[in-house]
């Protein structure tokens, strides 16, 4: 396969606070900037968040309406 | 605000009207029925709702919903092409490999919120980087996997370098979509679209469309025909052309653009707020309803909150260096809304400070009793925007509150006016099937 770099070796160096399961001033509840996974992997860092954050996926600062037109 | 239409029989036009009219006036279960289809598509609604707010709230919805993330990458501004047009203007910046790394990052910051990634590929010639794409979009889809999240990409490229090879690097990467510019008849496109040692391109481009529709069926095209002349042996030799990719119906997806001027020079009257004059509305009637009528697809975008998908915050055009913007047209320093960092994408907050406190009061302002505003949501941002730092040219809306006439649709009235055409074909085509 061609690829000019290992973009999964670069993304290492992020930490867990970095990755947003949410935007800021979401009103679903989640509280998701005080929960934080633990573990190394990548993966399993990033499914540690979702299991915490609420289920609503159209969550903005605007609407909390949890249906899309 | 729905964008349904719904349909009565014919007899039953006299009663609907006077229904719409006075709502109230109901006197037995037909016009019951009638009333009750007219309120559950949104046609009446009751005098308390306050449309406008509505579409304000729908707006901002559209504006900062956060779930789906658009990025329209530029891997390259080089173009093995030297269109008489184009309005790049700076043709000699490659992407970095520490680029990508950022570009990696901000997916990586925002995957669980992603529900939906979409990654656009434009330039410059995006095929001359073509293992940029390889390495962001494999990246990006195990990525989204991971989290059970949905990926799609496609490419705008000018087709040349769509060889059987990178034909399959794409699909391997991906892409199972391109954009395709025609730059009218073959004749008129070899006049405008030549490489850079003036070679013809047409030929080569069609055949390389048609050797990538061969090649998998879930393959297709979004094709997009400039028309530079109204002229009518020019007309009919763009639909010749489109006939002959009459094979792949399912594949592909037609839209048309008159283009009279390089792109910088029109920039500051907008496209939105072009109208189009009476003649170039009845060519695009004329075209579309041919190959409608011969079982072809026009390209037709869903109902929109927004003038444009990219006043989204969460969508961005990414170039070279790592400087985000909001449009592919005009990516100068001075439109520059975001950088690339470690961190993801940094919004210019200062900038969309600016940004909103100039245009949003003129959009409440002026649009608030306008008929237009749920089809245009008030044209484009950023010329709202560039026409409040000129004081000597404020920005006039050419369409606020005038009635829709054959000779005065702006061109995003236009897609409302050709969705009902659609319609209208698909349902002949289903009485005749």
């Amino acid at each position: 396969m061609n690829k000019e770099i290992d973009l999964w070796s670069v993304v290492e160096e992020l930490s867990d606070d970095q990755v947003k399961a949410c935007g800021s001033g979401c009103s679903c509840g989640c509280n998701y900037e005080n929960t934080g996974g633990s573990s190394s992997s990548q993966n399993s860092k990033a499914n540690n968040k979702r299991n915490l954050h609420s289920p609503q996926s159209n969550c903005s600062p605007y609407d909390s309406d949890p249906g899309a037109p | 605000m729905t964008d349904l239409y719904i349909s009565y029989p014919l007899n039953q036009k006299k009663r609907v009207l006077e229904i719409i009219k006075n709502p109230y006036d109901i006197k037995n279960n037909t016009d019951k029925d009638i009333f009750n289809k007219l309120k559950d598509s949104n046609n009446i609604i009751h005098n308390n709702f306050n449309e406008y707010r509505e579409l304000l709230r729908l707006r901002n919805r559209a504006f900062y919903q956060n779930d789906i993330s658009e990025l329209t990458i530029l891997p390259t501004l080089k173009c093995n092409f030297n269109c008489s047009y184009c309005f790049e203007q700076s043709k000699d910046k490659d992407m970095g490999n520490d680029i990508l790394g950022k570009v990696a990052k901000e997916l990586y910051i925002n995957s669980l919120r992603n529900k939906l990634l979409i990654i656009r590929w434009f330039g410059g010639e995006p095929l001359l980087k073509l293992k940029h794409i390889e390495t962001v979009n494999i990246f990006a889809k195990e990525l989204q996997d991971k989290n059970d999240n949905n990926f799609a990409s496609m490419v705008t490229t000018n087709g040349y370098l769509l060889t059987d090879e990178n034909q399959n690097r794409l699909m391997d990467a991906h892409i199972t979509t391109i954009d395709i510019t025609f730059d009218g008849s073959p004749v008129l496109h070899n006049s405008h679209r030549f490489t850079q040692d003036d070679s013809n391109t047409y030929d080569t481009i069609s055949q390389n469309v048609k050797n990538f529709l061969d090649k998998d069926p879930i393959n297709n095209a979004i094709i997009r025909f400039q028309l530079h002349s109204t002229d009518s042996v020019e007309i009919e030799a763009v639909i010749k052309e489109i006939y002959s990719f009459d094979k792949y119906k399912s594949q592909i997806n037609f839209y048309f653009r008159f283009i009279f001027t390089n792109c910088l020079d029109s920039w500051s009257d907008g496209e939105a707020q072009q109208v189009k004059n009476k003649d170039q509305i009845s060519i695009l009637e004329y075209m579309y309803k041919k190959i409608m009528h011969k079982g072809f697809s026009p390209v037709i975008y869903g109902k929109s909150f927004s003038y444009c998908s990219y006043e989204n915050e969460n969508k961005w055009v990414i170039s070279p260096n790592g400087d985000c913007f909001k449009c592919t047209v005009g990516a100068t320093a001075d439109r520059i809304h975001g950088t690339l960092t470690d961190n993801g994408i940094e919004d210019n907050k200062l900038k969309r400070n600016e940004f909103n406190t100039k245009v949003d009061p003129e959009l409440t302002k002026e649009c608030k009793q306008c008929g237009n505003l749920p089809l245009c949501w008030g044209g484009c941002q950023l010329v709202r925007y560039q026409s409040s730092l000129d004081d000597e040219k404020p920005f006039v809306c050419k369409f606020n509150k005038k009635p829709i006439s054959e000779d005065n649709i702006p061109s995003v009235l236009f897609l409302d006016k050709l969705t009902s055409m659609k319609q209208v074909y698909q349902n002949i085509q289903k009485v005749i099937i």
